[in-house]
């Protein structure tokens, strides 16, 4: 069992790599938007490192992803902000993300403690993700040729992404009563939506349209 | 029905339907971007085609003026210069003094010279001299009247076989040929000229090409007013102009014209 997790975790950082690398490559062509959809690539990434260490060492790696869980939706909020008109000029996003570190850290203050899951977080933050990524992807359509593009292309894969793990984070109380061989098969299908997404965000970073540089 | 299994089969349905809607969103949104683009290429596609229309209108205005005036010229003017020439004529039969037929002589001379000049000017402004006989006859006209001023070597040429352009095409055609001339003779300081018309089954093109002090397009393209002009009349033949120069190299002026669906007015 442990041999799985470790091959499945490491084709997850794999996945996790190749997306970033990409990212890299392109970054020169990329906006602000961009980069801080790269920048939660990387923080996932170190978050994997570090939740594999605390968990071997520390004997739990919740906290780890709690606080992950947080940075998360504050870096999504941040892309919002530079993805969707209304937000950028109401500074919507920001306020979102300054109100989802208070709401993350109340979550573990009061709700759920840091060593367990804080799903009630992440359906609420789920849901927030689905809903503006939608907004925003209509958003951009709408703007036809103007419409930026990388930003279109990172919303989809965010909706891809929430849309389907929100079912997971919806059903995880109910995780203890799944029998054994379901709990490897949501743990399969999880991970392979890992992979998928991190593929995804590797092709979009890959085909960043090219812009113009002066100088 | 166990509890694990209605949980796990609600969770894969519940995927299933979140996979079908984004599924949707996606293609909803790709549909709405088509839409949208499509729109704007319709709009840019009117708006240039405005412009179009307007610079074409522009031009022929202006066509239109200089003809006029040529033909004011040539027949006023050229009229008068006649007339002049009768009299002193005339005059030349009545008076008997060798000192005075000199005069009168001399006079007759740059009489001539004046009424060639309006005539060469007339022709080269005259859009309707293009269309009597061919663009390739009307720019010759005009090499011969450079060449005849010894001031550059200047050349015309046509290799293979000439695919007639419409009347509006070779009256564009010639006025970019002129301004090209024209540019070379002004500024280029070039002791060699050559134009080149070539013709394909797909295109027209035109060479102006010297080898004179040339200059840096970067630098100076925006600003001529000449090349702008230019440009804007390749452009009313839906083809393209294009100005390679580099200082001290010479200049090449290239106009290319589509002769798809050319159709002969």
């Amino acid at each position: 069992m442990m041999d799985e997790y470790v091959i499945l975790n490491g084709i997850g950082i794999l996945t996790m790599v190749i997306a970033i690398m990409c990212g890299i490559i392109r970054v020169r062509d990329m906006d602000y938007g961009g980069r801080l959809i790269l920048l939660l690539l990387i923080a996932g990434l170190l978050t994997e490192i570090l939740a594999a260490w605390a968990g071997k060492y520390l004997g739990n790696n919740m906290p780890v992803y709690a606080v992950f869980n947080i940075v998360e939706v504050v870096l999504v909020s941040l892309f919002f902000n530079e993805c969707v008109d209304a937000f950028k000029r109401e500074n919507i996003g920001k306020v979102i993300a300054v109100l989802a570190v208070l709401a993350g850290v109340a979550n573990l203050i009061w709700l759920q403690s840091i060593d367990k899951s804080n799903n009630n977080f992440m359906i609420s933050g789920g849901a927030y993700i689905v809903v503006v990524s939608i907004i925003a992807m209509v958003d951009d359509a709408r703007q036809g040729k103007g419409g930026n593009l990388l930003h279109y292309r990172l919303n989809i894969v965010l909706l891809f992404y929430w849309a389907v793990s929100l079912l997971t984070w919806f059903f995880y109380d109910d995780s203890d009563q799944l029998s054994k061989h379901d709990v490897w098969c949501v743990m399969m299908a999880v991970h392979l939506l890992n992979w998928l997404t991190n593929m995804f965000f590797a092709t979009v970073f890959f085909f960043t349209p090219k812009q113009k540089h002066y100088g | 029905m166990d509890e694990s299994s209605l949980v796990i089969k609600l969770w894969a349905a519940g995927t299933l339907v979140a996979l079908l809607f984004v599924s949707l969103i996606v293609m909803l949104s790709a549909m709405l971007r088509k839409r949208a683009i499509a729109h704007q290429l319709e709009r840019e596609n009117w708006k240039l085609q405005l412009e179009k229309t307007a610079v074409a209108a522009r031009l022929e205005e202006r066509d239109l003026l200089v003809d006029e005036f040529s033909r004011e010229i040539h027949d006023n003017i050229g009229q008068l210069a006649t007339m002049v020439r009768m009299h002193l004529q005339v005059l030349e039969k009545q008076v008997t003094d060798a000192a005075q037929q000199k005069t009168i002589n001399g006079g007759m001379t740059f009489a001539n010279a004046l009424m060639d000049s309006i005539q060469h000017i007339s022709y080269s402004m005259d859009g309707s001299y293009i269309h009597e006989e061919g663009l390739f006859n009307a720019i010759g006209w005009q090499v011969d009247q450079i060449r005849s001023s010894h001031a550059i070597d200047i050349r015309l040429e046509s290799p293979g076989m000439d695919m007639p352009l419409n009347a509006q095409q070779a009256l564009v055609v010639y006025r970019i040929a002129q301004e090209a001339i024209s540019n070379t003779l002004s500024h280029s300081g070039a002791s060699e000229l050559v134009i080149r018309l070539q013709y394909t089954d797909r295109e027209f093109t035109m060479d102006v090409t010297d080898d004179g002090k040339g200059f840096d397009p970067a630098i100076t393209k925006s600003g001529k007013v000449g090349i702008r002009n230019m440009e804007h009349r390749a452009r009313i033949l839906g083809g393209k102009l294009e100005v390679k120069s580099r200082v001290d190299a010479g200049t090449n002026i290239r106009l290319t014209v589509p002769l798809e669906n050319n159709t002969e007015e």
